[in-house]
């Protein structure tokens, strides 16, 4: 049975991460308001999962292994492709993520996310 | 071979008030080892098989070496501009009440490059406990969706990415 959550936060998301003014701010706080507020988020998870509201700000990678390697993006699937024999990759990246659930906000950052592949 | 590494900092807040986490995450080690290359309808496919080594921070670490096995496939549909990706996992995990169990996962990804440096990706991925739940003890699995264990999340993102890519030897 899918079970009701309380929408809205104490305060918006945006706000939490503590943005500086940039002129990209506006339509990443809209970017933001549309992860949280879309109304089929919360009802699509079962149970007492979490709905999420997640940003990966940037990631970066330096790498000589060529174009053919998708870069691991912070989704769950990972590339399937595999580093060349004698290459190294190395990746980075930073996650913004806030939920709400139940009275529970939680905001969480994680970094470097770093990854090395080497063949 | 893949070696990863990544830190949390994560705030809590309720009525009764807020707790803060912080601290290195376990180290993940694996192997990615490439199965097919694309060919019509035959997707390019890896299988990875990896494991987390209980080195991280207190508080944030599992305390327990957790092996999993992902099956990861893509599609390359328009060269350089539209690919669906794909996974399959098996990984033990463990749950807030610190009971482990077996973590079944699903996910498909479709991924659209804007620019050379700016790609739109929506995913859809699904989870599902086998041997026990997230924050239930029942120690069944449903199967189905939607599910006491099963975990169900659309959510859509735009990645940015930046690279340096080096032609040497290329």
């Amino acid at each position: 049975m899918m079970q009701r959550f309380p929408k809205g936060m104490g305060c918006h998301p945006s706000a939490a991460l503590a943005l500086p003014r940039h002129r990209s701010t506006p339509l990443l706080r809209l970017a933001l308001r549309l992860f949280h507020e879309t109304p089929w988020s919360p009802r699509l998870v079962g149970g007492d999962r979490e709905p999420w509201v997640g940003l990966c700000v940037l990631r970066v990678r330096r790498c000589d292994v060529g174009t053919r390697y998708a870069a691991a993006r912070p989704h769950v699937p990972e590339a399937s492709a595999t580093v060349d024999q004698g290459r190294v990759l190395l990746e980075g990246g930073s996650t913004f993520t806030t939920t709400h659930v139940q009275g529970l906000t939680r905001h969480s950052h994680m970094y470097p996310e770093a990854l090395c592949g080497m063949a | 071979m893949r070696l990863g590494q990544n830190a949390l900092s994560q705030q809590a807040s309720r009525a009764q008030g807020t707790t803060t986490l912080h601290g290195a995450q376990d180290l993940e080690l694996g192997v990615k080892l490439a199965l097919t290359t694309q060919h019509t309808l035959v997707p390019e496919s890896a299988v990875m098989l990896r494991l987390t080594v209980p080195m991280g921070s207190r508080g944030v670490s599992a305390d327990a070496v957790l092996p999993g096995i992902n099956y990861d496939l893509s599609w390359h549909m328009l060269p350089e501009r539209l690919s669906i990706e794909g996974v399959l996992s098996v990984t033990r995990a463990r749950d807030q009440a610190g009971r482990l169990f077996v973590r079944l996962a699903q996910g498909f990804t479709g991924v659209y490059t804007l620019t050379a440096h700016l790609e739109a990706f929506a995913d859809w991925y699904a989870f599902y406990a086998a041997g026990g739940s997230w924050e239930r003890g029942d120690g069944r699995w449903d199967g189905s969706l939607p599910a006491p264990n099963a975990y169900l999340l659309l959510r859509g993102c735009l990645f940015v990415h930046y690279e340096r890519l080096s032609t040497k030897g290329l």
